[in-house]
């Protein structure tokens, strides 16, 4: 990892800044990892799609779009933050992660409810994106499910290392 | 196909179009119910939680053993200063005996030579249970009666 040009300071900023990374990542479970690229397929590349539909262009305004988006894309980084602090055994970390999950929520049920209303509206045939919505809805429950279950039992997700970072 | 009931009606009251406010009002629940989850839901367990809960037992564990062994410790306090007093005691008895021994001993050879010297008469009256032959005492002694009577 070599930095061209860079002070000693800078040299030694980024290199921390790279290290936290690393043991942000590696501290992952492959089971996380593939949460992740869940959570990033749902938070952000559906939205680019979602938000260029014609249908949904046409009865909404800019400024609702955005807004969808933000949250949406807040709750992906917010459950993100909240995985990595839970994989990390910090004690916030699945709380974090459940309000960046319902957030994340937001973006499905929100495309579920535009379609619904445009259904009851013109009565046009909207019943295969509401279900594909609500299965994505239902995918981001499965998750939250998992953490509860994990409350109730009492137990590990994942498999953490005994000599891991400890409660921060 | 339209449906047999229009909308517009039911339009013209909302202040906004329906598909609009069906999202909005999805928006805002979700962005609530993150909320509320994040405020009001309880804490929920993690694996630092159960280490932490595993280290209060050990040190309530670890208590009570202090505890245990500090009772045990004082009971062998207690029991060693006794022994050592008896070992005193035992000490100061053999040490008594000795010299009853030499004194005996001693009286012995007094008595012997009292005898010797023909003096044994001028004794005087030895505490009951003890004889001295040829003393004037000794055959009142033998006919004395014990305290029990005879059966």
């Amino acid at each position: 990892m070599a930095i061209p040009d860079g002070s000693n300071a800078s040299d030694s900023r980024v290199r921390g800044a790279l290290r936290g990374v690393h043991r942000a990542l590696s501290a992952l479970s492959p089971v996380d990892r593939a949460f992740i690229q869940f959570k990033a397929s749902l938070g952000i590349l559906l939205m680019v799609p979602l938000v260029q539909l014609p249908s949904v262009r046409d009865n909404t305004t800019v400024f609702f779009l955005v807004l969808w988006c933000a949250v949406t894309i807040l709750g992906f980084w917010i459950s993100l933050t909240g995985l990595i602090m839970g994989a990390q055994n910090r004690r916030r970390g699945f709380r974090v992660e459940m309000f960046g999950l319902w957030l994340l929520f937001a973006g499905p049920a929100v495309f579920a409810s535009l379609m619904a209303g445009l259904w009851i509206i013109t009565g046009q045939q909207r019943a295969v994106a509401v279900m594909f919505a609500v299965v994505i809805c239902l995918a981001v429950r499965a998750r939250m499910v998992m953490i509860r279950m994990a409350d109730k039992n009492r137990a590990a997700l994942y498999h953490y290392m005994e000599d891991g970072p400890d409660e921060a | 196909m339209r449906p047999e009931v229009p909308f517009e009606a039911v339009e013209a009251v909302l202040p906004l179009p329906l598909p609009l406010l069906l999202g909005a009002l999805t928006l805002t629940a979700s962005v609530l119910t993150a909320l509320i989850t994040y405020i009001w839901s309880k804490k929920v367990r993690t694996p630092a939680d159960n280490r932490e809960d595993r280290r209060l037992d050990i040190e309530a564990d670890e208590k009570l053993l202090q505890r245990f062994e500090d009772m045990l410790a004082s009971r062998d306090k207690q029991i060693k200063e006794l022994g050592a007093k008896v070992e005193e005691l035992d000490n100061r008895l053999e040490g008594y005996r000795q010299e009853r021994n030499v004194l005996l001993d001693f009286i012995y050879a007094l008595i012997r030579i009292i005898r010797d010297l023909g003096g044994i008469n001028l004794i005087p009256r030895p505490p009951s249970g003890v004889r001295i032959s040829g003393h004037p005492s000794a055959n009142t002694h033998v006919e004395e009666t014990p305290p029990g009577g005879r059966p």
